[in-house]
């Protein structure tokens, strides 16, 4: 222990929880200025987190506001991925399957609805107006 | 590859005192948390150990703070302590005006030492600076700002202290 500044340095590395010489520690706690300099340090400690460091509803806000959002954010995502897996299992569960054709039924088979729907639109085409035959051509 | 929740639950309530400290607006801190939490959700975390985590989430925070006190230069950052007693509130205030008055890295390592309670290891990996530079400039800080607040300290001496840092005094 040389100066004043070891002093301080041993005192605060040991009030930061870093690990120091522990017979340095020894004849720093025994000087009246190290044990000074240790309670300094931790008054400051205690400004850094105490008055307008985090108001106590702030903080209780803060944080359960945060874990609350992330937790619902949680929840939905689990929701969403269950409404899916669910809605194919039950989906897949209801699906009766269809016979296999046979060679007669498919021969027998008729299509449900025999008629074409009519046509919403009809284009005509004429000769010379919408098209022009050439001679070997395509 | 860590699990975000996880990291979010150990980590939220530091990373959140810090940045209160730094931007000094809860509000704000809030928001910042939220994004903090947001981008360790979406960014491969490092592979490393607990303390190389913290430091990355902290330098995440840092560089927020960072980002957030760019954005607000011209504002003065208000102290919310609406409920407060005037005594608490003028000690806010000095306080405030203390760390203000410190350099932007000492500040930093001073605040994420004693808000956030990470090592000089880990201090020195969220700001990108040797462990020596953190013990000279923490120093330097804690001087600087013993000066500063001589009359608070003086009085505060009179009072419970805590090796945890607990706030023993009004809010």
């Amino acid at each position: 222990m040389n100066t004043t500044d070891d002093l301080h340095d041993l005192i605060e590395a040991f009030a930061d929880g870093e690990s120091v010489d522990p017979l340095g520690l020894e004849r720093a706690l025994a000087d009246p200025d190290g044990r000074s300099h240790l309670i300094d340090v931790l008054v400051l400690r205690g400004f850094a987190i105490g008055p307008g460091a985090m108001p106590a509803a702030a903080a209780i806000g803060g944080s359960r506001g945060a874990a609350r959002s992330m937790r619902w954010w949680s929840l939905a995502a689990a929701f969403v991925a269950m409404a899916a897996i669910g809605g194919y299992v039950l989906g897949s569960r209801n699906v009766t399957r269809a016979p296999a054709p046979t060679s007669s039924s498919t021969a027998n088979a008729q299509p449900a609805t025999t008629e074409a729907p009519d046509p919403t639109t009809v284009i005509r085409f004429q000769p010379g107006v919408d098209w022009t035959e050439i001679k070997g051509g395509h | 590859m860590a699990d975000a929740d996880a990291l979010f639950r150990e980590h939220q309530p530091a990373v959140f005192r810090y940045l209160c400290r730094r931007v000094g607006q809860s509000e704000a801190a809030r928001d910042l948390t939220q994004e903090v939490f947001l981008r360790v959700s979406r960014t491969a975390a490092p592979e490393t150990d607990a303390a190389g985590l913290r430091a990355w989430i902290f330098a995440i925070a840092r560089n927020l703070a960072l980002n957030h006190a760019r954005d607000t230069r011209t504002r003065t950052p208000p102290i919310d302590l609406p409920a407060a007693a005037p005594a608490v509130q003028e000690l806010a205030a000095a306080i405030e005006q203390a760390l203000a008055g410190l350099a932007p890295v000492d500040r930093d390592v001073f605040l994420l030492r004693e808000t956030a309670g990470l090592s000089y290891a880990e201090v020195a990996a969220a700001c990108e600076i040797t462990t020596d530079a953190v013990r000279a400039r923490l120093k330097r800080a804690r001087q600087q700002l013993r000066e500063t607040l001589d009359g608070p300290v003086r009085v505060h001496r009179l009072r419970a202290v805590s090796l945890r840092g607990e706030w023993t005094g009004e809010r």
